[in-house]
């Protein structure tokens, strides 16, 4: 893994071979259910909730963090997104497939904003169920 | 972008690609007003909650599942994808690049022993 690109697109179905390699090599494959795997990312998700924890609210890009705050923010990410796609390969789900199609989804689901009605202003930030 | 009836055929999904699409969308509703770091991060906890709600002990592959049940369960996984990588993007953080390192740390963390390969032998 060393010596990866720092511009390279890294793709889901990438993250999924290295992890479906790293459960191989450690005789992980046996513990890797679906339950068991979503409550390790709950668990993931827990850690990532505590650096926001008793922060308060904090602006888009992180000001006045330490850079080490930030390296330990990105490796909690990191946690529930290898979870994540590894739950989603023992499920059989498609993840990159099935994000792009939720995002076309959404288009169609919210369209487009117009400017110019001021009843736009009252538009709230619905979920993307 | 290739595409077959509007929805795009199997290929590699970057989280680059993800990435733009998710700041186009909030961009053009607006909503990015209300996408501080805290919202999405409650707002994956609220998405994440909702996988595999009341189905018990499933075996991999999901069998006997219904199309529509599994139809349910990849925009569940999806939408906890597309909240995770937004809140990295407003925390100006490179996700693929953030996993790969931590793919790294956790293979120093879980080395392979010698152990491991002698059972996966057993195995072929």
């Amino acid at each position: 893994m060393a010596g990866v690109p720092p511009e390279a697109h890294v793709s889901l179905d990438q993250l999924k071979q290295i992890m479906d390699e790293f459960a191989k090599e450690r005789d992980w494959e046996q513990f890797h259910s679906p339950r068991n795997l979503l409550l390790a990312l709950v668990g993931e998700v827990g850690e990532l909730s505590e650096i926001f924890q008793w922060k308060g609210e904090v602006p888009k890009g992180l000001l006045d963090w330490k850079e080490e705050e930030k390296v330990h923010l990105g490796e909690e990410l990191s946690d529930v997104l290898l979870y994540l796609v590894r739950l989603s390969d023992m499920c059989g789900v498609d993840l990159g497939k099935a994000a792009l199609r939720k995002v076309q989804l959404n288009a169609v689901k919210y369209p487009k904003k117009v400017y110019e009605d001021p009843s736009s202003s009252t538009v709230s930030p619905n979920n993307t169920n | 972008m290739e595409y077959s009836n509007g929805f795009p055929s199997k290929r590699d999904v970057s989280l680059q690609e993800l990435s733009k699409r998710l700041d186009e969308f909030a961009k053009v509703k607006g909503w990015d007003q209300y996408h501080s770091p805290r919202n999405l991060l409650l707002a994956l906890v609220g998405e994440l909650s909702e996988i595999l709600q009341w189905k018990g002990e499933v075996a991999k592959g999901l069998p006997n599942w219904s199309s529509d049940d599994k139809e349910h369960l990849e925009e569940e996984l999806s939408d906890v994808l597309l909240y995770l990588v937004h809140l990295a993007d407003v925390c100006g953080l490179d996700l693929g690049q953030a996993a790969l390192t931590k793919i790294v740390k956790n293979a120093h963390k879980y080395p392979v022993t010698s152990t491991n390969y002698t059972n996966n032998s057993t195995y072929n």
